[in-house]
């Protein structure tokens, strides 16, 4: 068969323009002078607002140490181009949802990049803890099956792509959860995310003793602990499912009360996402 | 699952998602509207680097003060079945957007091109 020779895409100059400007041109040193060139392309024009929109969006476009570049541009767009900041931030919540949504091992790739360019979007002060926590609690509860013989598409259990991806988000901003408040939330947080990782390690794809190469992998348990550690280094990190569990119960009780009756190991309060 | 944040006279976002990814705005505006009082509103149209499981948006901002449009909104709207013109069926799904609103960045103020 003859080889299909792809057409090269023809942008036109204004396009091949911003792509420049956010694929090539930034870097760490000159954040400000492209949030200069940015503001100067006619925001104006539909097609064009649309396009630098579009490609504000896709972090996953970039070197990954060049996301935070990234969030740090559109930081400093935001007091300027408050509409289209706007639509690149519900853009990257899009984004996050659809991946769970998905869930492809394609997409792995463009889902860790996305939670980091969240991540650093917190840390620019573009949105809030809450939104970090909600995003955080879709990531260990949307789509996830909490019964060991109920197998989830969205989530399955011998994938522990959700882990890394909230590991990943944790690492990014979780440090800098800095008020009382928001410590406490994310206490609260933690919590659960120990229970999620217990409850994948624990679940039988992990335990067959015959072949080594099932068991849960040593690299997952790594990066687990050290963003535990590097999040809250003096956490009591649970040493089993029964302890992770008895704490959810332990949280229950102490700020629901009213809802003892129900023992569904869900925060109720993940309506928002 | 969409959640009724109630503080008074604030904007209260909405987002559809799961709309047919070849529907227009202007199909869009055909078959919804004509859309609740809003304050703003804007459509997004799909990402089709998600192939197939790419679909189109809409985001609008509503008072907080007719909640009770919003709700009615949501209970029209939330499962709807759209569908495309080669027949394939889209059930959007309506909630609260996970994103509100920012905060007024100080550092970097001056509008001044």
């Amino acid at each position: 068969p003859e080889s299909s020779k792809r057409e090269p895409m023809v942008r036109p100059a204004m396009h091949e323009y911003i792509r420049y400007l956010i694929f090539e041109e930034l870097c760490k040193q000159n954040v400000d002078r492209c949030i200069k060139m940015l503001r100067r392309i006619d925001w104006q024009d539909p097609e064009t607002n649309c396009y630098a929109i579009k490609c504000l969006s896709k972090a996953y476009l970039l070197r990954f140490q060049l996301i935070r570049c990234l969030a740090d541009l559109v930081s400093g767009l935001s007091s300027y181009q408050p509409r289209a900041v706007t639509i690149v931030i519900d853009n990257v919540f899009e984004d996050i949802r659809a991946g769970l949504e998905i869930h492809s091992p394609r997409m792995a790739q463009r889902r860790i990049a996305m939670a980091k360019y969240l991540g650093e979007m917190y840390n620019y002060k573009l949105v809030e803890s809450t939104n970090i926590l909600n995003t955080l609690y879709s990531i260990i509860s949307l789509g996830v099956s909490n019964d060991q013989n109920v197998v989830s598409p969205l989530d399955p259990p011998d994938s522990l792509f959700r882990l890394k991806l909230a590991c990943m988000l944790l690492d990014t901003c979780a440090p800098y959860f800095t008020s009382q408040a928001t410590r406490k939330k994310l206490d609260y947080f933690l919590v659960f995310f120990q229970h999620y990782y217990w409850f994948k390690k624990s679940h039988p794809v992990f335990s067959k003793t015959e072949n080594t190469s099932d068991l849960f992998p040593i690299l997952m348990d790594h990066t687990y602990r050290d963003c535990l550690l590097n999040v809250r280094p003096k956490l009591k990190i649970y040493k089993s499912l029964e302890q992770a569990k008895a704490a959810i119960d332990h949280l229950q009780e102490k700020l629901y009360p009213q809802l003892k009756t129900t023992n569904n190991a869900q925060d109720p309060s993940l309506g928002t996402i | 699952r969409k959640d009724k944040k109630d503080k008074t006279n604030q904007i209260v976002k909405i987002v559809m998602r799961h709309l047919p990814p070849t529907m227009t705005e202007a199909q869009f505006l055909d078959q919804v509207g004509p859309l609740p009082e809003n304050d703003s509103y804007y459509y997004c149209k799909a990402d089709w680097s998600l192939g197939q499981e790419a679909t189109c948006r809409a985001y609008i901002d509503m008072s907080s003060k007719d909640i009770g449009e919003v709700v009615q909104f949501r209970d029209r709207f939330d499962g709807y079945v759209f569908v495309d013109h080669k027949g394939v069926e889209y059930m959007a799904i309506v909630e609260y957007a996970p994103f509100q609103c920012f905060l007024k960045n100080k550092a970097r103020n001056d509008d001044s091109k």
